[in-house]
């Protein structure tokens, strides 16, 4: 047996996995009849459709030529990622002023053509105007500064 | 027709007051400066400005966000012709002449055109979507579960059908979404399911998340793979009116997309994005020297960016009407309007009768102020154009950010909006396409909802939408649809269609 498509094999297992851990959350949820769905019918029979689907992929994945997997850019990827989730674990605490600056300096790192200069001077423009439309003009409630 | 004119009228009323059509201003605008922008799609963009409009009243916020949709669609054609990139998909085509009219010196006369003649199918549009409007909301009144289910089941097999890639994939996507939106508490008896224990997760994911994550963070760790290279125009463009023979030449191929786009947009399942293709297509075979597209002729420009702009006014049609959203960013504008108590649907239009028409008028005045803004601010989007990749990603990111927490103060959804954003770059990179998923997981909901009461009604009996005739009927057009794009011979064209997208 040869994987004919990489990629579908590996979309294929990814829906597969996705069902389990629906299919894992139920427990307890009743299911019910047809005439009276309980809670936990809708979602166990998607998480069973979702994974017969994936089994389809896999299978279809040894049978027909497909595409190769493609490559995954870590060195732009992680620094976007990381700068959302600083901003998550530090918006609340630290205020928009320096939760929206660390976001713009952990992902400009991402950039493949960096000039820190214009990153930092575009960056500052960037948050004042953030604070002036969001919490100041909007009204919104997000803290600016630090809570002390 | 008299009763036409009387709630255009009302809706006229409504939506020309001062702070509405500085709204409907404001959604043009940012709505084109987005859609100039490559890299940066409507949905995210909606999705991240949502928050901006809980402060407004109903009728102002979907002025607002409306604008920003049809604005998108028109911006992306600017784009299209200077930079021969699209600024959005739906300006994919106008690439092909568009751009060749502006190397030969024409950039003008192409903008100029594109503008007039999607400000003539908006126009049009408009009257379509107060027409049928009333109409389809009385059909839908005889709706009951069982026909509703049938209706999005038709809407999702719609959105597979025209999704790019494999269709197996694409039902696959229509699964997942569905499975995320069980994420929640029970409808009825309000327990926790599939929360994995998180409280933040007891109200459902919420949809900004899921769509900022999907499109804005995943479409933004697409576009740092490669360095962008665009080769603005140089040459200062002049002569933005076409000429009279421009305009003699444009006009059929106008009143023509205008058609096309029209009954495409109404389709469940993003007719819209087809909408160009098709006008394109037809002008190209209808013309008498076929050989001239490709190379700058106007009726290229003019048919598919009629056609492109009337699909986006009346893809309202479905959404206002029957409640059912028939594409992602409409998934979007349901959020919104649920956000602000409206279940968006047919009762609508005559409980809220100020609401439906304002926002219908708006259309019309937002389309007569984008061709005010496209025309004279061209040389602002161009130098817009100018601005690196490099330094707009950061300030995407952080807009998306800011709008995500704002929505329920909660710093779990930024946390999730990582994981999708990771999620759609894994979708990505896997071939599944992420607009199906979004349209499901809104869909989701009101598909168990109508199921669940259905089933009750008929007590277990799954015959129940065979036997009534509107739901018979829907059903098998869905299974029309699907068993059409199983065809070989379609199989083939769809692929060649979206592969001058990618």
């Amino acid at each position: 047996m040869r994987v004919r498509s990489p990629q579908d094999l590996v979309g294929g297992a990814a829906l597969l996995l996705l069902a389990l851990i629906a299919w894992s959350q139920i427990g307890e949820l009743r299911i019910g009849t047809a005439a009276r769905m309980g809670p936990g019918w809708f979602p166990a029979a998607l998480s069973l459709i979702v994974g017969a689907f994936g089994l389809v992929l896999v299978v279809r994945s040894l049978r027909l030529d497909g595409p190769a997997l493609q490559r995954w850019h870590l060195r732009s990827m992680l620094p976007v990622l990381a700068a959302i989730v600083l901003f998550a674990f530090t918006i609340r605490s630290l205020g928009l002023v320096i939760s929206a600056a660390l976001l713009v300096l952990v992902s400009s790192a991402a950039a493949p053509d960096l000039r820190w200069r214009d990153a930092l001077l575009f960056g500052a423009s960037l948050i004042l105007f953030a604070v002036l439309l969001f919490p100041v003009a909007l009204g919104l409630p997000l803290p600016i500064w630090p809570r002390m | 027709m008299g009763d036409v004119f009387s709630n255009l009228a009302l809706g006229f009323g409504a939506a020309l007051t001062f702070q509405n059509v500085g709204l409907c201003f404001i959604g043009a605008l940012v709505g084109t400066l987005i859609g100039v922008l490559p890299g940066l799609g409507p949905i995210a963009t909606i999705a991240m400005l949502l928050p901006i409009t809980f402060t407004l009243d109903p009728l102002g916020a979907l002025i607002m966000l409306a604008g920003i949709y049809y604005g998108a669609q028109y911006g992306g054609s600017t784009t299209a012709i200077l930079v021969n990139m699209p600024g959005e998909t739906s300006s994919v085509v106008t690439t092909l002449d568009g751009h060749q009219m502006a190397r030969q010196g024409r950039a003008g006369a192409a903008l100029g055109i594109a503008a007039l003649g999607s400000f003539f199918a908006g126009t049009v549009a408009t009257f379509l979507v107060a027409l049928a409007g009333p109409l389809l909301s009385q059909v839908a009144q005889n709706f009951g579960p069982a026909e509703y289910f049938a209706l999005m089941v038709v809407g999702l097999v719609g959105a597979t059908v025209l999704a790019s890639g494999s269709v197996l994939k694409a039902v696959a996507m229509i699964m997942v979404g569905l499975l995320l939106g069980t994420v929640g508490s029970d409808l009825e008896s309000g327990e926790q399911r599939l929360t994995f224990g998180i409280p933040q997760l007891a109200d459902g994911i919420n949809f900004t998340t899921l769509a900022i994550g999907l499109f804005g963070v995943a479409e933004i760790l697409r576009n740092l793979e490669h360095t962008q290279d665009r080769g603005v125009l140089g040459a200062k463009i002049t002569g933005l009116l076409p000429t009279w023979a421009d305009i003699k030449q444009s006009f059929p191929p106008v009143l023509r997309g205008t058609a096309i786009g029209s009954v495409l947009g109404i389709l469940p399942g993003n007719g819209a994005v087809l909408a160009p293709y098709a006008s394109y297509t037809l002008e190209k075979k209808i013309a008498k020297e076929p050989q001239r597209f490709g190379r700058g002729a106007i009726e290229g420009v003019a048919g598919p960016e009629s056609a492109n702009n009337a699909g986006a006014q009346t893809s309202f049609i479905p959404l206002l009407t029957l409640g059912i959203p028939p594409n992602a960013v409409m998934a979007l504008m349901v959020g919104a309007m649920t956000i602000q108590g409206i279940i968006p649907g047919p009762t609508v239009m005559v409980e809220n009768p100020t609401l439906f028409w304002g926002m219908i008028a708006s259309m019309w005045i937002g389309n007569a102020l984008l061709v005010v803004i496209n025309l004279p601010l061209i040389g602002i989007w161009v130098r817009l154009l100018r601005v690196p990749y490099r330094l707009l990603y950061p300030a995407i990111l952080l807009f998306c950010c800011i709008g995500v927490f704002t929505v329920n103060n909660s710093f779990v959804d930024v946390l999730l909006v990582a994981f999708f954003g990771l999620a759609g770059y894994g979708l990505i990179k896997l071939g599944f396409e992420p607009a199906p998923l979004l349209l499901a997981f809104v869909l989701g909901p009101l598909m168990e909802e109508n199921l669940r009461r259905a089933f009750l009604i008929a007590r277990g009996d799954p015959s129940v939408f065979v036997t009534r005739p509107i739901s018979a009927v829907l059903l098998l057009i869905a299974l029309a649809l699907l068993l059409i794009v199983l065809l070989p011979s379609v199989r083939r064209g769809r692929e060649e269609v979206f592969q001058e997208e990618d």
